[in-house]
């Protein structure tokens, strides 16, 4: 058993911690004595490592940057994302990639972007005149997330923080969960996230995991295709004071 | 004008008296409600002008080090020295000065403005000379992207006349940008020592990209963040010829020695981000014309407070604050520490989430706690409104024992003072906030 993660333009689409989640996916596969191993695939990285991977990572990123993926990705690594997460290989994308994995960003000034349309989703950025989503965010996971078979994780809510100005809306994709409080994908439908195959798309942006374990035990669970059971239990008592934390504030 | 004067100087004086921490910026509040033209109208009255220092890091240094220097060589300098760098604080400290006439008792200004602030603060102020320390990732739920607050300066630059000084960090590749698209002309300041060279240029560094073609900047040497020797290997674009170079750096625990050409330079405050900080001084005063012996000799004598490597003696030991408030800060902290610390000096670290910390802790992963584990051997405290979240970053960081964790940062600082060993040093890493908050148990009567 090993996990590969390809973990798509961190020096581009990294704001904010974003290698936490990375760092957490990691530690937990070690901890449990799973080798694991990452690929950093930056611009010039050929797609034979991408083929290898049984998991895939793509964080947030700034405008200008974002501009610089969106070449590559049409022109390079695009085509072969979609073909992994069809094939089910497990995906997390969190804020400005989120919104890429759409069929279009509207931005502030009309003008339509095309994303790859992995989800049936789309955004719009409703101008500077409209206050950015951001806060601390909380929400109540889909059971769609679990399917039938598999365990459920004793945890099913998800803290984090969210920032960002464009506004989700879901065609007949499924979100990942409901908004118990913060905005989520466009702060009126109480929609957050999306799901497709075991493809999660998300507004929680930076550290995710290390907070949500369970979150991340699914991913690694997924990817290495073992039931949740399966993974041998870890000491959570951190991550669940921190946890327990974020649910008790205002 | 008269009677909100003596409103706005009382509300000063009984704010100061209470001991209000906002008491620095309430009359400032006042004044610009009734005079919205009040920083314009005062800093006018400067006979030698005024002065501007932004950056992510090192603003309350730089400007502390400007005022004392030239305070010793007689002038009268009104300065928003405890950070407040608003407009309000900036305002509360012209009031300060003023007396009931409405005479200001200042000659020079010299105001440190936050990052956001900033286009605003010198279209009020017109300052003959701006110092632009850095551009680092900070509070992505306040300031925004980089990017898009370096394009804010260029705009607030642009407006300004050409005969405004600019002194430049030439490290840092998005300020020679801006500097290079101003009307006026810059001098730069840069460290030229490649022994302080990281391998690589870190994860969480932000410009790395060329302004003119997006390429990737190769960078001959990087000394933190994306500060460093720089060039684009696509269109050639590069670090532009630096005017005020330091070398040969010797970073101690109670000092740091450096070359500036051939002047060698002797400072209490140490670290290498304080290179930058001291630099920029350095630059800016020789270009006012302050004799280089009396620079060197105030440069040495200088150190710096509230905060910044200030320190306090408690139960016989010696306490020092780091404050650590964004990704380059602690990393750099961490890396000082790791030169100086010893086995009998003691870390606590202190992270908060209020508005002036960012409400967004996200940024603790990107601070290198896993290349540190040598300074975390000794037994060490975290404690702030998210020492949870501190906690278990350092826990996916690999370090173990697990630290002993609080909420409580009275109990946090009395366990780690009395359990640093007699003649060490505690050092603590606070976040802006907590930083206040610290300085309040330690300056307070309070029990530890």
């Amino acid at each position: 058993m090993k996990l590969t993660i390809a973990w798509l333009y961190p020096n581009l689409m990294g704001t904010y911690g974003d290698r936490g989640n990375i760092i957490a996916l990691v530690k937990r596969c070690q901890w449990r004595g799973i080798e694991v191993e990452v690929k950093e695939m930056g611009l010039a990285e050929d797609n034979e490592s991408l083929i290898s991977s049984n998991l895939i990572f793509m964080g947030g990123a700034q405008d200008r940057q974002q501009r610089i993926v969106s070449d590559d990705i049409f022109r390079n690594k695009g085509p072969l994302i979609l073909d992994l997460v069809n094939r089910g290989i497990p995906a997390l994308f969190v804020c400005a990639s989120y919104q890429f994995m759409g069929h279009f960003y509207r931005s502030a000034d009309g003008v339509d972007i095309p994303g790859l349309g992995l989800f049936d989703l789309h955004t719009v950025n409703p101008g500077r005149r409209v206050s950015r989503c951001i806060g601390n965010i909380v929400i109540e996971l889909s059971p769609d997330l679990f399917g039938r078979a598999a365990a459920k994780p004793v945890r099913t809510t998800l803290v984090g923080f969210e920032n960002h100005g464009g506004r989700t809306y879901l065609g007949q994709t499924k979100p990942l969960g409901r908004v118990i409080k913060g905005y989520g994908n466009n702060g009126d439908d109480r929609t957050e996230g999306a799901i497709y195959k075991n493809a999660i798309g998300c507004y929680f942006h930076g550290p995710l995991l290390p907070r949500n374990p369970q979150l991340a035990d699914l991913l690694i669970s997924r990817a290495l295709g073992v039931d949740l059971r399966e993974l041998k239990k870890l000491p959570d008592f951190l991550e669940e004071k921190a946890h327990r934390e974020a649910l008790s504030r205002d | 004008m008269f009677f909100f004067l003596t409103l706005a100087k009382a509300v000063y004086y009984l704010s100061r008296f209470l001991n209000l921490g906002s008491g620095f910026t309430w009359p400032g509040h006042l004044l610009l409600f009734f005079f919205p033209d009040f920083i314009e109208k005062e800093t006018k009255k400067l006979n030698r002008g005024a002065l501007v220092v932004t950056g992510t890091n090192g603003k309350t240094t730089t400007s502390q080090a400007l005022s004392f220097i030239f305070r010793k060589n007689g002038l009268r300098v009104v300065t928003n020295a405890s950070g407040a760098n608003l407009l309000n604080g900036i305002a509360s400290a012209l009031v300060s000065k003023l007396n009931l006439f409405g005479r200001l008792n200042a000659d020079l200004g010299i105001f440190e403005v936050d990052e956001a602030a900033f286009p605003e603060a010198v279209h009020r102020i017109r300052p003959q000379a701006i110092i632009l320390l850095n551009l680092f990732r900070d509070q992505l739920d306040r300031y925004g992207e980089v990017d898009s607050l370096a394009l804010k300066w260029q705009q607030a630059l642009s407006k300004l006349p050409p005969s405004t000084k600019l002194f430049v960090n030439a490290n840092d590749p998005t300020l020679v940008f801006l500097a290079q698209n101003f009307s006026g002309s810059a001098i730069y300041f840069g460290l030229d020592d490649a022994r302080f060279g990281l391998g690589r240029v870190p994860h969480h560094a932000d410009s790395v990209f060329c302004w003119h073609c997006n390429s990737a900047l190769d960078y001959k040497v990087c000394y933190f963040s994306h500060l460093g020797i720089w060039v684009c290997p696509k269109c050639g674009w590069r670090l532009p010829k630096i005017d005020v170079t330091a070398s040969e750096v010797a970073i101690g625990k109670e000092q740091m020695t450096f070359k500036v050409g051939d002047t060698q330079v002797k400072t209490k405050i140490t670290g290498l981000y304080n290179i930058y900080n001291l630099l920029s001084v350095f630059s800016l005063l020789s270009y006012f014309n302050i004799p280089r012996d009396s620079l060197v000799s105030l440069m040495s004598e200088f150190s710096p407070h509230f905060g910044r490597q200030e320190e306090f003696w408690r139960l016989g030991r010696k306490i020092k604050i780091l404050l650590s408030k964004n990704p380059t800060g602690f990393n750099e902290n961490l890396r000082l520490l790791n030169i100086v610390c010893g086995k009998t000096d003691r870390l606590l670290l202190v992270l908060n989430d209020g508005i002036a910390d960012g409400t967004d802790v996200s940024w603790i992963y990107d601070v290198d706690f896993e290349n540190f584990p040598g300074l975390f051997q000794n037994s060490f405290a975290v404690s702030g409104q998210r020492a949870f979240d501190l906690a278990l970053r350092l826990k996916y960081a690999g370090l173990s024992p697990e630290p002993y964790t609080s909420k409580d940062l009275k109990a946090a600082l009395g366990k780690t003072l009395r359990e640093t060993p007699e003649g060490g040093i505690l050092y603590i890493l606070p976040t802006y906030t907590a930083m206040l908050a610290t300085r309040k148990v330690l300056v307070g009567k309070e029990l530890l």
